[in-house]
């Protein structure tokens, strides 16, 4: 039985299609008020498994006379990077230092864990496992990226979209599967087919403005049934039942708001086509999966669905196989050779540089949409991370970080920054406070040492 | 015919002096697996020499202090009686009695939503729908099988996509709204009322209050107020129904006027959806219903005789590849990481089909084999297809798709334990890994946990010079190693037939393979030679019967067994199994006879919080 499509749902129940026309209606809206200013947007961009620090560091001799793609030694990890040199900041050697506190044993659960939330973990039920995973814990606090949300997230119908990209869930392993987090336990699980996100996101955009009210009228009604079901029963069960009902509850209201929100498009905002159909947890799919998802994620900005966003390649201990650079061996696999192994160095270096190419590619993206003066690159700060300094001794030291584009002028890009004994929450602190967060801690406070203060 | 360990904890009576290995559990590791804690202290109780203990002690990591041995999971309210706010009757009734003397003990009775896997059946039964909704929920787990209900959270796309899939079920079932609905709903008055009672019964899997109903009549009314037409209403009141808290989760709120026990007597329908997800992942079927509705639901002999009604249906069998495709890890063939200049052969339709093999085995087992644990470790066959029978070298079975073979001679097959694809998934992108397979018996099949490694430890390489079995000696001559690598390392040898795909081989490197083993810290231990010989001991073991009991109790229940609370109900399935020649379906069967699966537990009071 074939799938229907969501625009379905906008035909009559007589079958009477109705037709979907570009946004002329919306296009004509202004963006922002000039005196507003446009609103800044936050990308997190996920790659696992380390880097090879000495073919990833920029050569050169100071914070700004260095070059990403060196002509003498070609192939460097950020070479693809070099035509995007003054619009990114390099940041090398933050550490994350919270991982040395609190539970959790396995490095890839570390790393994964406290890549975006800078907290202890949190053992769940089931406590230390197999090669001292944590299999049903979980990351001890809010991600970065949500906490950005809190502050800018209210005025758009998604307060933030997390794009996968064949980031499985592994039944045992969530710690080490997922990123993105509202609190402790409160996983945001990314998309990784771009034919549903396409579907779940953009449902709607270049509908009839009447018919869109009439679609939001009717499932207004039909959630304040359900609402009125779970408060109903919420009164009759125990506590424990109770605090999964009001969770549960919680992202129903969620799903209500984002029926309402409206943010304020570009020009260049149109209903995306409907990706083609593949398998997107398919190995070799993975490139174009990739391509899809970022087409998406610069897509939702433009047409302000939302103004936060991640996409995450993979999990943690990725075990996608490169097949289209030329590998067979799974990035996980090779990454605990590299040290010892020349020749599964030189594929390491070669899977991290096609991470770069994917980095710049959403750079275009985001650099190609108009905004104001500028462009939507201008007003976005994209967060390159990764889950570990060196993938095979799995160090937490010296993370590779390169942050792009900027807050609509808080950043001063085109340099190589040098960091000694920082913590990464550090970075965190002082995004917060460039989004308007006004907090001096972000997770752990045992480790802030106070936002950096040379990014501006 | 087997005696049962005389050292098990029972009657939630804890005697930390005689603990053995199977007393405390823990839930799922890595695998699916709560397994015994195997500590220092239990080491050397087991008999190791004094010097042995003394390098464990210097060398052997444990790091698992700071896991709770209090049992976080206990039933709500167990201690605090319900005050009762109803309190009509006057009169308590007598509370459920237990299968081991006192009041029953049920254990947690956490709220369970229902699984992607039981939505997806779900839906089928409900509306004839095998569109296969799920596929686009977000992925939601982390411990051990998908359905534990500590573990599920939700999050704002999940909600997003229930509604979707709502919307777009409904909107399919209302295109034959004749075929929904046996009446008129614009014409007849009574038609939209009587089938939200008639379809509303079912998928809330139970009679609607007068209010729900009137509820669900107000949004039809409403939406027709609205100027929808009649199918649109419809199906929004059908979307409301698909996203009520009714359908997605088990609601489970006991018989009322219950007082003063710990544990609550379940109405009739929600045994009725316990029996029915329980054996067939999915809703009631109309003899449930019936059943249900009768008032016959009630009782240990009537809920075992759905229990065996259920259990020879074919619906029962993919409820046994869910349990075995999660338990042994073959799920996880969907997505290898194999190294294909390692294993031209190999490809991932191969991998698909290993997972297909494992499903028909274990199928094959449960509906038309001898249903044994026995059959399950030692069957001298297994189910292929021509291009797994090519792969593997085996006869093909002639015929389209999976067919019946034994194996020839020469080549061992000894039921689970040599699956190709288990084989496969226990190991490495390209080469073996003995401690792969061995920690999948300990844990898995013995349900102990061998301490995690220390950190630090660099792994060494494994290069072409010299059998597998020869690299890991460092394992055992290092006695900093050996303390747990001696858990694990000389089982997982006995697999070195089967390489890392799968396929049996008789040398390894272009060295003979020597697969002799030896099983330590178990009732059956002592060395073997294949997987044959330790199949035959496993079969043979008590440990491993009371073992299989805990898992399946964790698929059946939804959670991780207690030392605390769920002693009566383990001691009585692992008699019952025992006593039935460890055979398993008589063991679903049990799993609906214990106190766990009779009653939930009650909730704490309100007043009292």
């Amino acid at each position: 039985m074939k799938p229907l499509s969501r625009r379905s749902f906008l035909r009559g129940a007589g079958g009477i299609a109705i037709g979907l026309p570009f946004l002329e209606a919306m296009l004509g809206r202004s963006s922002h008020a000039a005196e507003d200013g446009p609103p800044p947007r936050f990308i997190v961009f996920f790659s696992a498994n380390g880097t090879i620090a000495d073919r990833w560091n920029p050569v050169g001799s100071g914070e700004q006379d260095f070059v990403l793609d060196d002509p003498s030694d070609p192939g460097r990890i950020l070479a693809p990077l070099e035509p995007w040199k003054d619009q990114l900041l390099v940041l090398q050697g933050l550490d994350m230092q919270s991982r040395n506190h609190g539970p959790g044993g396995n490095g890839h659960d570390m790393g994964m864990g406290h890549m975006l939330t800078g907290t202890s973990l949190e053992v769940g039920p089931s406590g230390v496992g197999e090669f001292s995973h944590l299999p049903d814990g979980s990351a001890g606090g809010p991600s970065i990226d949500q906490s950005i949300a809190n502050a800018i997230g209210q005025d758009t119908a998604f307060r933030s979209i997390e794009f996968g990209v064949r980031a499985g869930l592994d039944l045992n392993r969530q710690i080490t599967s997922r990123m993105c987090y509202r609190d402790a336990f409160e996983v945001l699980p990314p998309e990784n087919d771009p034919r549903a996100a396409f579907d779940s996101f953009f449902v709607g955009l270049g509908a009839d403005p009447a018919e869109i009210a009439k679609i939001r009228t009717r499932r207004q009604s039909v959630l304040d049934r359900v609402k009125g079901d779970f408060d109903a029963l919420n009164a009759k069960v125990g506590a424990a039942d109770r605090a999964k009902l009001e969770q549960h509850l919680g992202t129903i209201r969620d799903v209500e708001q984002s029926l309402y929100a409206e943010g304020g498009p570009l020009d260049g905002c149109a209903l995306p086509g409907q990706p083609d159909a593949l398998d997107p947890m398919a190995n070799d799919n993975f490139p174009t999966i990739g391509r899809q998802q970022m087409d998406l994620m610069a897509m939702a900005l433009t047409c302000d669905i939302t103004r936060v966003s991640s996409l995450q390649w993979s999990t943690a201990q990725s075990g996608v196989r490169h097949t289209w650079l030329g590998h067979s061996q799974s990035h996980h696999g090779l990454s605990h050779e590299g040290d010892n192994d020349a020749a599964a160095r030189a594929q390491l270096v070669e899977i991290n540089h096609w991470y770069a190419e994917q980095y710049a590619y959403l750079l275009s993206k985001l650099a190609e949409q108009p905004e104001l003066d500028g462009s939507l690159l201008d007003n976005t700060v994209v967060l390159w991370v990764n889950e570990q300094g060196n993938g095979d001794t799995h160090t937490k030291t010296e993370i590779p970080m390169v942050m792009a584009g900027n807050a609509g002028g808080k950043l001063r890009t085109g340099r190589w920054l040098q960091y000694q004994d920082r913590a990464h929450n550090d970075l965190y602190v002082a995004l917060l406070n460039m989004f308007g967060d006004d907090t001096n801690t972000f997770g752990n406070p045992m480790v802030n040492g106070g936002p950096l203060t040379n990014l501006a | 015919m087997h005696a049962i360990p005389s050292d098990r904890a029972g009657q939630g009576e804890k005697d930390p002096q005689n603990r053995s290995f199977a007393a405390e559990t823990k839930p799922d590791f890595g695998g699916h697996y709560p397994l015994v804690r195997v500590n220092m202290r239990n080491l050397v109780e087991a008999g190791l020499t004094l010097g042995l203990g003394l390098a464990l002690g210097s060398g052997c990591y444990l790091g698992l202090d700071s896991v709770a041995d209090d049992d976080e999971a206990g039933p709500e309210g167990a201690d605090e009686a319900g005050e009762g706010d109803e309190g009509d009757s006057g009169e308590d009734p007598m509370p459920p009695q237990s299968a081991c003397g006192g009041e029953a003990v049920p254990g947690a009775s956490p709220l369970r939503r229902l699984t992607a896997w039981e939505y997806d059946n779900t839906i089928l039964d409900l509306l004839g729908d095998d569109s296969h909704p799920s596929a686009n929920f977000p992925a939601e787990g982390g411990s051990g099988f998908d359905n534990n209900a500590d573990v599920a959270t939700m999050s704002q796309l999940a909600a997003q996509r229930y509604m979707l899939a709502a919307e777009e079920l409904s909107l399919r079932a209302v295109e034959d709204l004749g075929a929904l609905m046996p009446c008129d709903a614009e014409t007849e008055a009574g038609c939209m009322p009587q089938w939200v009672a008639d379809f509303g019964r079912r998928a809330w899997r139970r009679p609607l209050t007068t209010d729900e109903q009137e509820g669900l009549i107000a949004l039809f009314e409403e939406a027709r107020g609205a100027g929808e037409n009649v199918p649109t209403a419809v199906s929004m009141v059908l979307q409301a129904m698909l996203q009520s808290p009714h359908f997605l989760y088990r609601v489970e709120l006991g018989l009322p006027g219950e007082q003063g026990s710990a544990a609550v007597r379940l109405t009739d329908y929600e045994m009725a959806t316990r029996l029915s997800y329980m054996m067939w992942g999915s809703m009631p079927d109309d003899a449930l219903f019936a059943a249900a509705e009768a008032g016959e639901l009630n009782t240990p002999e009537q809920v075992e005789e759905q229990a065996r009604r259920l259990l020879d249906d074919d619906r029962t069998r993919r409820v046994v590849e869910h349990f075995h495709e999660q338990w042994l890890g073959t799920v996880k063939l969907a997505s290898p990481d194999k190294d294909a200049a390692a294993f031209p052969e190999w490809s991932e339709a191969i991998s698909a089909a290993q997972a297909e093999e494992a499903k028909a085995f274990v199928s094959h087992v449960f509906f038309e084999g001898e249903g044994t644990l026995a059959e399950l470790l030692t069957a001298p066959y297994t189910f292929v297809d021509d291009s797994l029978a090519e792969f593997y070298g085996l006869p093909a079975p002639g015929g389209a798709g999976l067919g019946q073979v034994s194996a020839p001679a020469g080549v061992e097959l000894s039921g689970i334990l040599s699956l190709g694809g288990v084989m496969s998934v226990y190991a490495h992108a390209d080469h073996n890994d003995p401690i792969k397979r061995g920690l999948f018996v300990r844990e898995h099949l013995l349900c102990q946990l061998p301490p995690p490694p220390p950190p630090g430890v660099s792994v060494p390489e494994i290069d072409d010079g010299a059998t597998v079995r020869e690299q890991f000696e460092m394992h055992r001559s290092d006695p900093a190693c050996r303390a747990c690598h001696e858990l694990f390392d000389p089982i997982g040898f006995g697999f070195e037939n089967y390489d890392a795909v799968g396929r049996w081989r008789t040398t390894d490197n272009g060295f003979p393979v020597d697969a002799s083993g030896e099983l330590t810290q178990a009732d059956v231990a002592g060395p073997f030679d294949g997987v044959q010989q330790l199949g035959q001991k496993l079969a043979g073991s008590d440990d491993v019967g009371v073992c299989m009991t805990r898992q399946w109790f964790r698929f059946a229940y939804g959670r991780t067994e207690s030392a605390d609370h769920d002693a009566c109900n383990m001691d009585t399935l692992t008699a019952t199994f025992a006593e039935s020649g460890y055979d398993l379906r008589e063991l679903m069967v049990a799993l609906t006879q214990t106190d766990a699966f009779l009653y939930r537990t009650a909730y704490a009071t309100e007043g009292g919080n």
